[in-house]
């Protein structure tokens, strides 16, 4: 159940190289160490465990942000979170695995106040949210 | 802001991980082999009617927006015993770039009419943030289970407040009629691994070997797709004319070299080995997408 750091090295240069290249979206709110109504919240550990970042609306890339007290203190939260709780009371949280809301490769999407652990691929490959009503589709429910 | 594309980022990354990892990996199902056979390659650029063969097995846009609408009504119903009316947000800030919009229809190229736009970047908008409702703590209580979620449960209205409030009561009843909310793990894993297997085919390297060329011959040097993508000119809040360009040559020699045709067959016979080698199990999540849309249709339909 505890998240281990990734041992990808070539991956985390990638994210390095990106990071280096793009600019972040400034969220509703980002807290470390404490999460609200509204956040996604992101913990280091599966089963909402461990530390916590609590952060609100778009991120177009995790790179700034930190965890605060906790089993990861001082560690980034990019590509370094295990499971997820989204707080919002009616948007749709998504989670990209690339920068910049990019879903070509994969992104896995949590239903307004439910929770669940990253999957086994997309865990510790966080690298940017968005929040939406889901209400923008151009396929209409089937 | 800055909202560019990052198409290819993770590949060089995974093309050195993947094959460090091979032998160890879950769900490859055996030994690694020599690369699979693949069958007739396609001309390809628009994916709009084309499907890789896992997406049998992941929720569909309609098909999520369908459990979403059930969801959402079950939450409202819950509310009502509470004497809440339970209102979401029903305006975005932007727009959403995954939305309505299959994983094969995202993975490879972005359309003529968006890279003549926009470059590598995103179309303007996605990203500004929605608006978030606001609600009394008692509501809040109701709705999740306790209004910080920590854990508080109470009463209100005379009621116990259910475990989780009523997202979490919705969730139980939906998980006990066997309706998921989110693609299979497995699924998400064969997803994810058939992609970076890919971009270490090669047939796929020779397809990158022969765009390279003929981005050369338009005066752009870049060895592979990614490198044009994450150029650090790019890192403008709008494209620049320099961009659009070299964003128009790179669909160009993608389509005069049949790189998504290829990359798609290619993508497609590393998905085929997992679905075979995980048959059983994939059969299973087939059939419980098909009652997530059944129970889903019928909780909608009742109202």
């Amino acid at each position: 159940m505890v998240n281990r750091p990734r041992t990808f090295l070539a991956a985390a240069s990638a994210a390095a190289i990106l990071g280096s290249v793009f600019l972040t979206s400034t969220p509703a709110s980002a807290t470390a160490g404490s999460c609200k109504s509204g956040d996604a919240c992101l913990y280091y550990n599966s089963g909402y465990g461990g530390s916590k970042y609590g952060i609100s609306g778009p991120v177009s890339d995790y790179a700034p942000y930190k965890f605060k007290g906790g089993n990861a203190n001082g560690q980034r939260l990019k590509n370094n979170v295990a499971s997820v709780r989204n707080m919002s009371t009616s948007l749709i949280l998504t989670v990209f695995y690339n920068n910049t809301y990019n879903c070509k490769y994969a992104c896995q999407k949590f239903p307004p106040g439910s929770k669940a652990n990253l999957n086994s691929k997309m865990k510790n490959e966080n690298a940017s949210q968005l929040m939406n009503t889901g209400l923008d589709l151009s396929h209409k429910p089937v | 802001m800055r909202i560019a594309r990052t198409v290819l980022g993770p590949i060089a990354a995974f093309a050195i991980v993947a094959g460090a990892t091979a032998c160890s990996s879950s769900s490859d199902g055996g030994t690694d082999a020599a690369p699979p056979s693949i069958g007739p390659v396609q001309q390809l650029t628009d994916m709009s009617h084309q499907a890789l063969p896992l997406e049998a097995y992941m929720l569909q846009p309609g098909q999520f927006a369908t459990i979403m609408s059930a969801r959402r009504q079950l939450v409202t119903q819950c509310m009502q015993r509470f004497g809440f009316d339970y209102q979401p947000a029903t305006a975005d800030g932007g727009t959403d770039p995954t939305a309505g919009k299959t994983q094969s229809q995202m993975r490879y190229v972005d359309s003529s009419a968006h890279v003549s736009a926009y470059g590598y970047h995103q179309e303007p908008g996605v990203g500004a943030p929605a608006v978030e409702p606001q609600r009394s703590p008692t509501e809040l209580a109701v709705l999740t289970g306790s209004p910080d979620g920590g854990d508080a449960p109470g009463q209100a209205t005379g009621r116990d407040i259910p475990e989780g409030g009523c997202f979490g009561e919705v969730d139980r009843t939906l998980a006990q009629r066997g309706v998921i909310i989110q693609d299979d793990e497995l699924v998400s894993t064969i997803n994810i691994e058939g992609m970076s297997r890919s971009t270490q085919d090669p047939r796929l390297k020779q397809a990158f070997t022969a765009w390279s060329a003929c981005m050369k011959g338009k005066g752009y040097t870049y060895a592979t797709p990614k490198e044009a993508n994450q150029d650090p000119r790019w890192s403008t809040p709008t494209a620049s004319a320099e961009e659009i360009g070299t964003a128009v040559a790179d669909l160009a020699c993608m389509t005069e070299n049949n790189v998504v045709g290829t990359w798609f067959a290619v993508e497609s016979a590393y998905q085929k080995q997992q679905i075979e080698a995980n048959f059983e199990k994939l059969e299973q999540v087939r059939r419980s997408i098909d009652t997530s849309i059944r129970v889903a249709n019928g909780i909608v339909a009742a109202g």
